[in-house]
Protein backbone atom coordinates (compact mmCIF):
# COMPACT_ATOMS: atom_id res chain seq x y z
CA UNK A 1 0.00 0.00 0.00
CA UNK A 2 1.49 3.23 -0.96
CA UNK A 3 1.21 6.42 0.87
CA UNK A 4 0.57 9.76 0.52
CA UNK A 5 3.79 10.34 2.04
CA UNK A 6 5.47 8.32 -0.47
CA UNK A 7 3.15 9.73 -3.29
CA UNK A 8 4.42 13.51 -2.14
CA UNK A 9 7.94 12.18 -1.66
CA UNK A 10 8.11 10.87 -5.62
CA UNK A 11 6.69 13.91 -6.72
CA UNK A 12 9.36 15.65 -4.87
CA UNK A 13 12.00 13.89 -7.06
CA UNK A 14 10.37 14.13 -10.07
CA UNK A 15 10.27 18.00 -9.87
CA UNK A 16 13.93 17.80 -8.85
CA UNK A 17 14.51 15.43 -11.37
CA UNK A 18 13.74 18.11 -13.94
CA UNK A 19 14.80 20.85 -13.03
CA UNK A 20 17.59 21.61 -9.54
CA UNK A 21 19.07 17.77 -10.68
CA UNK A 22 19.91 19.59 -14.17
CA UNK A 23 21.77 22.36 -12.43
CA UNK A 24 24.12 20.73 -9.84
CA UNK A 25 24.25 17.85 -12.35
CA UNK A 26 26.06 20.53 -14.49
CA UNK A 27 28.84 21.18 -11.64
CA UNK A 28 29.20 17.45 -11.27
CA UNK A 29 29.81 16.98 -14.75
CA UNK A 30 31.47 19.67 -15.32
CA UNK A 31 34.63 22.02 -15.75
CA UNK A 32 34.86 23.48 -19.04
CA UNK A 33 33.27 20.38 -20.17
CA UNK A 34 29.77 20.46 -18.58
CA UNK A 35 27.56 21.58 -20.85
CA UNK A 36 24.97 19.39 -20.81
CA UNK A 37 24.98 16.37 -23.25
CA UNK A 38 27.09 18.23 -26.15
CA UNK A 39 30.78 17.55 -27.21
CA UNK A 40 32.98 20.36 -25.45
CA UNK A 41 36.40 21.13 -26.66
CA UNK A 42 37.72 19.02 -23.79
CA UNK A 43 36.37 15.82 -25.23
CA UNK A 44 39.31 13.37 -26.19
CA UNK A 45 38.87 9.83 -27.92
CA UNK A 46 38.20 7.55 -25.65
CA UNK A 47 39.01 3.91 -26.30
CA UNK A 48 36.22 1.11 -27.20
CA UNK A 49 36.92 -0.26 -23.65
CA UNK A 50 36.28 3.46 -21.86
CA UNK A 51 33.32 4.13 -23.64
CA UNK A 52 31.95 0.71 -22.77
CA UNK A 53 33.06 1.76 -19.05
CA UNK A 54 31.46 5.27 -19.38
CA UNK A 55 27.87 3.56 -19.86
CA UNK A 56 28.43 0.52 -17.47
CA UNK A 57 29.08 2.96 -15.03
CA UNK A 58 26.00 5.17 -15.30
CA UNK A 59 23.84 2.24 -15.30
CA UNK A 60 25.46 1.52 -11.96
CA UNK A 61 24.52 4.88 -10.69
CA UNK A 62 20.57 3.64 -10.66
CA UNK A 63 21.18 0.80 -8.70
CA UNK A 64 22.61 3.04 -5.82
CA UNK A 65 19.86 5.51 -6.27
CA UNK A 66 17.00 3.22 -6.48
CA UNK A 67 17.98 1.30 -3.54
CA UNK A 68 17.78 5.00 -1.64
CA UNK A 69 14.70 5.58 -3.19
CA UNK A 70 13.09 1.85 -1.71
CA UNK A 71 14.71 1.76 1.40
CA UNK A 72 13.92 5.30 2.11
CA UNK A 73 10.40 4.40 1.66
CA UNK A 74 10.46 1.30 3.81
CA UNK A 75 12.07 4.03 6.64
CA UNK A 76 10.32 7.13 6.00
CA UNK A 77 12.06 8.20 9.20
CA UNK A 78 15.79 7.95 8.17
CA UNK A 79 16.25 11.10 6.62
CA UNK A 80 19.47 9.73 5.48
CA UNK A 81 17.93 7.55 2.67
CA UNK A 82 16.02 10.93 1.64
CA UNK A 83 18.78 13.41 1.49
CA UNK A 84 20.95 10.93 -0.61
CA UNK A 85 18.85 9.55 -2.60
CA UNK A 86 18.58 13.07 -4.24
CA UNK A 87 22.32 13.06 -4.66
CA UNK A 88 22.18 10.05 -6.52
CA UNK A 89 19.83 10.60 -8.75
CA UNK A 90 22.45 13.88 -9.45
CA UNK A 91 25.44 11.41 -9.37
CA UNK A 92 23.36 9.08 -12.47
CA UNK A 93 22.56 12.01 -14.47
CA UNK A 94 26.41 13.71 -13.97
CA UNK A 95 27.32 10.19 -15.41
CA UNK A 96 24.63 10.31 -18.36
CA UNK A 97 25.93 13.97 -19.34
CA UNK A 98 29.82 11.84 -19.52
CA UNK A 99 28.00 9.46 -21.43
CA UNK A 100 26.06 12.01 -23.97
CA UNK A 101 29.22 13.85 -24.41
CA UNK A 102 31.46 11.32 -25.58
CA UNK A 103 28.47 10.06 -27.64
CA UNK A 104 27.23 7.19 -25.95
CA UNK A 105 22.99 6.72 -26.56
CA UNK A 106 21.57 5.99 -23.16
CA UNK A 107 18.04 5.94 -24.09
CA UNK A 108 18.13 2.32 -23.50
CA UNK A 109 18.23 2.72 -19.58
CA UNK A 110 14.66 3.59 -17.94
CA UNK A 111 16.11 6.15 -15.38
CA UNK A 112 12.72 7.78 -14.85
CA UNK A 113 11.16 7.69 -11.43
CA UNK A 114 7.72 5.75 -12.21
CA UNK A 115 7.03 3.23 -10.09
CA UNK A 116 7.41 0.69 -12.74
CA UNK A 117 11.20 1.80 -13.45
CA UNK A 118 12.50 2.49 -9.48
CA UNK A 119 13.88 -1.07 -9.10
CA UNK A 120 14.10 -2.79 -12.25
CA UNK A 121 16.63 -2.96 -14.09
CA UNK A 122 17.22 -4.61 -17.90
CA UNK A 123 20.56 -6.60 -16.57
CA UNK A 124 20.95 -9.74 -15.16
CA UNK A 125 23.65 -8.52 -12.54
CA UNK A 126 22.62 -4.90 -11.54
CA UNK A 127 18.91 -6.53 -10.85
CA UNK A 128 20.81 -9.14 -8.61
CA UNK A 129 22.81 -6.39 -6.80
CA UNK A 130 19.44 -4.25 -6.47
CA UNK A 131 17.20 -7.32 -5.07
CA UNK A 132 20.27 -8.53 -2.70
CA UNK A 133 20.27 -4.81 -1.29
CA UNK A 134 16.55 -4.71 -0.64
CA UNK A 135 16.71 -8.11 0.70
CA UNK A 136 19.21 -6.95 3.10
CA UNK A 137 18.11 -3.53 3.76
CA UNK A 138 14.69 -5.19 4.45
CA UNK A 139 15.75 -6.58 7.48
CA UNK A 140 15.85 -3.98 9.98
CA UNK A 141 16.23 -0.05 9.93
CA UNK A 142 20.08 -0.61 11.26
CA UNK A 143 20.37 -3.40 8.72
CA UNK A 144 19.25 -0.85 6.35
CA UNK A 145 22.11 1.78 6.93
CA UNK A 146 24.70 -0.75 7.11
CA UNK A 147 23.43 -1.45 3.15
CA UNK A 148 23.65 1.80 2.52
CA UNK A 149 27.32 1.97 3.95
CA UNK A 150 28.67 -1.23 1.57
CA UNK A 151 26.76 0.46 -1.32
CA UNK A 152 28.78 3.46 -1.29
CA UNK A 153 32.18 1.30 -0.12
CA UNK A 154 31.68 -0.84 -3.31
CA UNK A 155 30.62 2.36 -5.13
CA UNK A 156 34.17 4.34 -4.56
CA UNK A 157 36.16 0.88 -5.59
CA UNK A 158 34.53 0.72 -8.59
CA UNK A 159 35.02 4.12 -9.58
CA UNK A 160 38.25 4.37 -8.29
CA UNK A 161 38.87 1.62 -10.62
CA UNK A 162 37.09 2.86 -13.40
CA UNK A 163 39.07 6.14 -13.43
CA UNK A 164 42.09 4.63 -14.40
CA UNK A 165 43.57 5.70 -17.79
CA UNK A 166 40.58 8.40 -18.63
CA UNK A 167 40.88 11.72 -20.06
CA UNK A 168 40.99 14.58 -17.38
CA UNK A 169 37.30 15.41 -18.06
CA UNK A 170 35.82 11.85 -16.73
CA UNK A 171 38.64 11.91 -14.09
CA UNK A 172 37.28 14.98 -12.85
CA UNK A 173 33.83 13.62 -12.92
CA UNK A 174 34.49 10.08 -11.31
CA UNK A 175 36.48 12.50 -8.90
CA UNK A 176 33.18 14.70 -7.79
CA UNK A 177 31.64 11.23 -7.86
CA UNK A 178 33.91 9.36 -5.39
CA UNK A 179 33.73 12.47 -2.69
CA UNK A 180 30.27 12.41 -3.44
CA UNK A 181 30.18 8.76 -1.95
CA UNK A 182 33.17 9.64 1.02
CA UNK A 183 30.33 11.94 1.81
CA UNK A 184 27.80 9.48 1.66
CA UNK A 185 29.69 6.95 3.62
CA UNK A 186 30.33 9.61 6.63
CA UNK A 187 26.42 9.82 6.74
CA UNK A 188 25.66 6.01 6.58
CA UNK A 189 28.25 5.61 9.49
CA UNK A 190 26.68 7.95 11.48
CA UNK A 191 23.41 6.69 10.93
CA UNK A 192 24.97 3.24 12.07
CA UNK A 193 26.70 4.86 15.42
CA UNK A 194 22.94 6.41 16.32
CA UNK A 195 21.12 3.19 15.93
CA UNK A 196 23.81 0.88 17.55
CA UNK B 1 21.60 -2.61 -39.34
CA UNK B 2 23.67 -6.10 -39.70
CA UNK B 3 21.44 -9.84 -40.34
CA UNK B 4 21.90 -11.45 -37.53
CA UNK B 5 22.04 -15.71 -38.76
CA UNK B 6 20.23 -18.47 -38.21
CA UNK B 7 22.97 -20.41 -36.62
CA UNK B 8 23.97 -17.12 -34.25
CA UNK B 9 20.62 -16.85 -33.01
CA UNK B 10 20.36 -20.66 -31.79
CA UNK B 11 24.05 -20.23 -30.01
CA UNK B 12 22.72 -17.12 -28.44
CA UNK B 13 19.61 -18.63 -27.17
CA UNK B 14 21.49 -21.22 -26.45
CA UNK B 15 23.93 -19.10 -24.07
CA UNK B 16 20.70 -17.55 -22.51
CA UNK B 17 19.17 -20.21 -21.15
CA UNK B 18 22.36 -21.79 -20.05
CA UNK B 19 23.04 -19.18 -18.47
CA UNK B 20 19.86 -18.98 -16.03
CA UNK B 21 19.98 -22.75 -15.97
CA UNK B 22 23.74 -22.45 -14.81
CA UNK B 23 22.56 -20.22 -12.32
CA UNK B 24 19.80 -22.04 -10.66
CA UNK B 25 22.35 -24.98 -10.64
CA UNK B 26 25.48 -23.19 -9.19
CA UNK B 27 26.99 -24.08 -11.61
CA UNK B 28 29.36 -21.72 -11.93
CA UNK B 29 32.48 -23.53 -13.90
CA UNK B 30 30.34 -23.85 -16.23
CA UNK B 31 28.91 -20.65 -16.49
CA UNK B 32 32.28 -18.91 -16.94
CA UNK B 33 32.34 -20.81 -20.40
CA UNK B 34 30.39 -18.74 -22.28
CA UNK B 35 30.94 -15.20 -20.39
CA UNK B 36 34.22 -13.00 -20.19
CA UNK B 37 36.02 -12.74 -17.45
CA UNK B 38 35.40 -9.20 -16.93
CA UNK B 39 31.36 -10.22 -16.85
CA UNK B 40 31.77 -13.31 -15.01
CA UNK B 41 33.84 -11.52 -12.12
CA UNK B 42 31.67 -8.77 -11.99
CA UNK B 43 28.48 -11.34 -11.62
CA UNK B 44 30.14 -13.23 -9.29
CA UNK B 45 30.40 -9.87 -6.82
CA UNK B 46 27.11 -9.38 -7.30
CA UNK B 47 25.94 -12.86 -6.81
CA UNK B 48 28.27 -12.32 -3.86
CA UNK B 49 26.78 -9.29 -2.28
CA UNK B 50 24.74 -10.86 0.30
CA UNK B 51 27.40 -12.72 1.65
CA UNK B 52 30.08 -10.34 2.11
CA UNK B 53 27.46 -8.21 4.27
CA UNK B 54 26.93 -10.82 6.53
CA UNK B 55 30.17 -12.37 6.55
CA UNK B 56 33.41 -10.02 6.48
CA UNK B 57 35.82 -13.05 6.45
CA UNK B 58 34.08 -13.94 2.73
CA UNK B 59 33.83 -9.73 2.05
CA UNK B 60 38.31 -10.19 1.99
CA UNK B 61 38.18 -13.16 0.15
CA UNK B 62 35.95 -11.69 -2.56
CA UNK B 63 38.01 -8.63 -2.87
CA UNK B 64 41.01 -10.82 -4.24
CA UNK B 65 39.26 -13.03 -6.27
CA UNK B 66 39.91 -10.82 -9.18
CA UNK B 67 43.65 -11.49 -8.69
CA UNK B 68 44.37 -14.53 -6.89
CA UNK B 69 42.55 -17.55 -8.90
CA UNK B 70 42.73 -19.65 -4.79
CA UNK B 71 40.33 -17.01 -3.79
CA UNK B 72 37.98 -16.94 -6.61
CA UNK B 73 37.84 -20.65 -5.93
CA UNK B 74 36.58 -20.30 -2.13
CA UNK B 75 34.06 -17.87 -3.98
CA UNK B 76 32.90 -19.90 -5.93
CA UNK B 77 32.48 -22.95 -3.89
CA UNK B 78 30.65 -20.69 -1.41
CA UNK B 79 28.51 -19.48 -3.87
CA UNK B 80 27.69 -22.76 -5.86
CA UNK B 81 26.39 -23.86 -2.85
CA UNK B 82 24.15 -20.99 -2.13
CA UNK B 83 22.98 -20.97 -6.15
CA UNK B 84 22.14 -24.27 -5.65
CA UNK B 85 19.64 -23.47 -2.62
CA UNK B 86 17.92 -20.89 -3.54
CA UNK B 87 15.76 -22.90 -5.95
CA UNK B 88 15.21 -19.41 -8.18
CA UNK B 89 13.93 -20.89 -11.72
CA UNK B 90 12.49 -17.19 -13.80
CA UNK B 91 10.32 -18.08 -16.77
CA UNK B 92 12.29 -16.91 -19.47
CA UNK B 93 10.62 -15.99 -23.16
CA UNK B 94 12.96 -14.52 -26.21
CA UNK B 95 11.54 -11.78 -27.42
CA UNK B 96 14.31 -10.52 -30.32
CA UNK B 97 18.15 -9.86 -31.27
CA UNK B 98 19.39 -6.54 -31.64
CA UNK B 99 22.66 -6.13 -33.52
CA UNK B 100 24.16 -3.27 -32.30
CA UNK B 101 27.72 -3.07 -34.69
CA UNK B 102 30.40 -5.42 -35.33
CA UNK B 103 30.20 -8.41 -32.89
CA UNK B 104 27.91 -7.00 -30.84
CA UNK B 105 24.29 -8.16 -30.21
CA UNK B 106 21.84 -7.57 -27.60
CA UNK B 107 19.12 -10.58 -26.67
CA UNK B 108 16.23 -8.87 -25.55
CA UNK B 109 13.91 -11.10 -23.08
CA UNK B 110 11.29 -11.57 -20.72
CA UNK B 111 12.28 -12.61 -17.27
CA UNK B 112 8.93 -13.45 -14.95
CA UNK B 113 7.24 -10.92 -17.03
CA UNK B 114 10.17 -8.02 -16.76
CA UNK B 115 11.64 -6.70 -20.15
CA UNK B 116 15.29 -7.49 -19.97
CA UNK B 117 18.39 -7.45 -21.95
CA UNK B 118 21.39 -9.78 -22.36
CA UNK B 119 24.60 -8.51 -24.50
CA UNK B 120 26.81 -10.67 -26.21
CA UNK B 121 30.56 -9.83 -27.76
CA UNK B 122 32.22 -12.16 -29.72
CA UNK B 123 36.11 -12.00 -30.15
CA UNK B 124 37.48 -15.17 -32.50
CA UNK B 125 34.41 -16.08 -33.42
CA UNK B 126 33.10 -17.12 -30.10
CA UNK B 127 30.18 -15.48 -28.54
CA UNK B 128 29.79 -14.72 -24.80
CA UNK B 129 28.18 -12.67 -21.94
CA UNK B 130 29.56 -9.51 -22.02
CA UNK B 131 28.06 -7.01 -19.76
CA UNK B 132 30.07 -4.43 -21.27
CA UNK B 133 28.68 -4.43 -24.90
CA UNK B 134 25.31 -2.68 -24.49
CA UNK B 135 26.66 0.06 -26.14
CA UNK B 136 26.26 0.21 -29.73
CA UNK B 137 29.23 0.80 -32.13
CA UNK B 138 30.03 1.88 -35.65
Amino acid sequence: MKTIKDNKRRDFMKVLGMSAIATATTAIAGGRGGQGGGRSKEVTELTEHQLDELFHIFQEEKVARDVYITLGRQYPDEKTFAQIQISEQEHMLAAQVLCERYGIDTSDVDISLNDDAVGQFVLHEMQVLYNSCIELGSVSHLEAVKVGELVELTDIKDIEIASEGMPADVVRTYDNLKAGSYEHLDAYRNAIARLS
Amino acid sequence: MQTINTQTKETLTNSLLSYYDTLNEGDLKRLASFMTKESYLTLINALGFKRSFRDKEFQKIIKKSAEDQASLEVVEAVLSADLAEEENRPEIALISFESKGPQRITVHYNEDGHLKKIYFSSTSGAWKIDYNAGRKIA
